[in-house]
């Protein structure tokens, strides 16, 4: 990916990954609406027809669990909750086949951040998503990853199967974090 | 017949960097397990029982030995060195494992967590539906809790809703690691009915059970391990 072009780099991005951001500000524009945010997407992966942006838009919207009537409105007036929901409808317009989502609960109350796993949960089994997630929860981990990668100073220390490295971490650094959970 | 699973050697120990310890739990155990049959471990607690169970699953990673798993075209992966997503795929199609305690996705209902290996193998969600709904009555776990997710359930019950999730998948190679311990004397002999009809269609199993009794009825093979050696014995034993 890094011996890509410029164009061939941009066309990867809109085509064929997602990403969800910790900061709604980073994945959506608040200057325009929820569908709109939407419709950005899909233009930039060459769908442009009117009707058929706003359905899927609509579709989407409903799939995430936001308003379909709220579609109109800036997400900028939207709960944390509810700009998480947006942000993925955004990132899945394309049907990705990879998507990364950056510490997407962190800062969410407890039950909004239990119905947004959900999403994820179903999507990851609907879709056959593949998925990068990056948290600092274990919790987050053990639901959604199958493989984890613990990394420290920049490097990947340890990885294997999720349940392997909770209940037979190998590094001192996992053995301290897996022993820190609440 | 050539056994499903051959265990050679293995030894599992944890090192705890924290507390500078070396804990020693299986050593250097001997075990075969084919198709139809079911090897039962027996030992003392401590003996490391429930270790050999993890190792072959993968959640506890080997410190050292060989356990061949062989699938259904023939082909042979060491389970010890199995790349993570070659784990994952068995883990999906051929092994099952039945564990003390029920982990489960948290808000389901016990109806979708007892189908969700059949889904998962892509089986469509109401036929995977009707199948739970078979093996939740077998299990005598009353249908007023199909549709409630198992948090709240007693000992007993989250045991058969673990017991069924293990069942329902038809591994070919099952680990079970106490099944009936919380259980009461009819749905015990309803879970042993369970386990000599799958013993029948072939499944291999490798079990521990609490009860003497139960090894004598279902165990074809019994496997017997000793508590480990101390500390100081293994490192002499490394250095010699």
């Amino acid at each position: 990916m890094f011996a890509l072009n410029a164009a061939r780099q941009r066309w990867l991005r809109n085509h064929r990954f997602g990403m969800v951001y910790q900061n709604p500000h980073l994945g959506l524009n608040f200057n325009v609406s929820a569908g709109g945010n939407i419709a950005e997407r899909l233009l930039m992966s060459d769908i442009s027809h009117y009707g058929e942006i706003r359905a899927r838009a609509r579709q989407l919207l409903a799939r995430t669990e936001v308003l379909v009537d709220r579609m109109d409105e800036s997400p900028k007036k939207f709960s944390g909750g509810m700009q998480q929901r947006v942000q993925i409808a955004k990132a899945l317009a394309t049907k990705p086949p990879l998507l990364y989502l950056d510490e997407v609960t962190t800062g969410l109350d407890l039950s909004v951040q239990a119905r947004i796993l959900d999403l994820i949960l179903e999507i990851q089994q609907e879709l056959h998503t593949a998925m990068i997630v990056v948290t600092h929860d274990l919790g987050v981990i053990r639901l959604l990853a199958g493989r984890t990668l613990v990394m420290k100073y920049g490097r990947v220390i340890e990885s294997g199967l999720t349940d392997q490295i909770l209940e037979d971490p190998q590094h001192a650094y996992t053995q301290r974090l897996v022993a820190s959970a609440l | 017949m050539q056994p499903i699973l051959e265990i050679d050697g293995l030894s599992k120990h944890f090192q705890l960097h924290e507390q500078n310890k070396l804990i020693p739990s299986c050593a250097n155990v001997q075990l075969q397990v084919s198709a139809g049959q079911l090897t039962a471990l027996i030992g003392p607690t401590g003996a490391g029982k429930s270790s050999v169970l993890k190792c072959v699953y993968r959640t506890y990673l080997p410190s050292s030995g060989r356990m061949l798993y062989r699938d259904g075209e023939g082909h042979r992966t060491d389970l010890a060195q199995a790349s993570e997503h070659r784990m994952l795929e068995l883990r999906q199609r051929d092994i099952g494992f039945v564990t003390q305690f029920l982990h489960c996705l948290p808000r389901r209902s016990a109806l979708d967590v007892v189908c969700e290996p059949l889904v998962a193998q892509g089986m469509a969600h109401e036929a995977s539906r009707e199948r739970a709904r078979e093996l939740l009555g077998l299990l005598n776990v009353p249908e007023r809790l199909w549709g409630v997710p198992p948090a709240t359930f007693s000992g007993g019950e989250k045991q058969r809703i673990n017991l069924a999730r293990g069942l329902i998948a038809r591994p070919r190679l099952l680990l079970l690691d106490e099944p009936t311990a919380s259980l009461d004397p009819s749905t015990t002999e309803r879970v042993i009915e369970l386990i000599n009809n799958i013993k029948t269609e072939g499944v291999a199993m490798l079990a521990i059970f609490h009860h003497p009794e139960l090894v004598q009825r279902l165990a074809d093979q019994v496997v017997e391990l000793t508590p480990p050696l101390a500390v100081s014995e293994i490192l002499e034993a490394c250095t010699s």
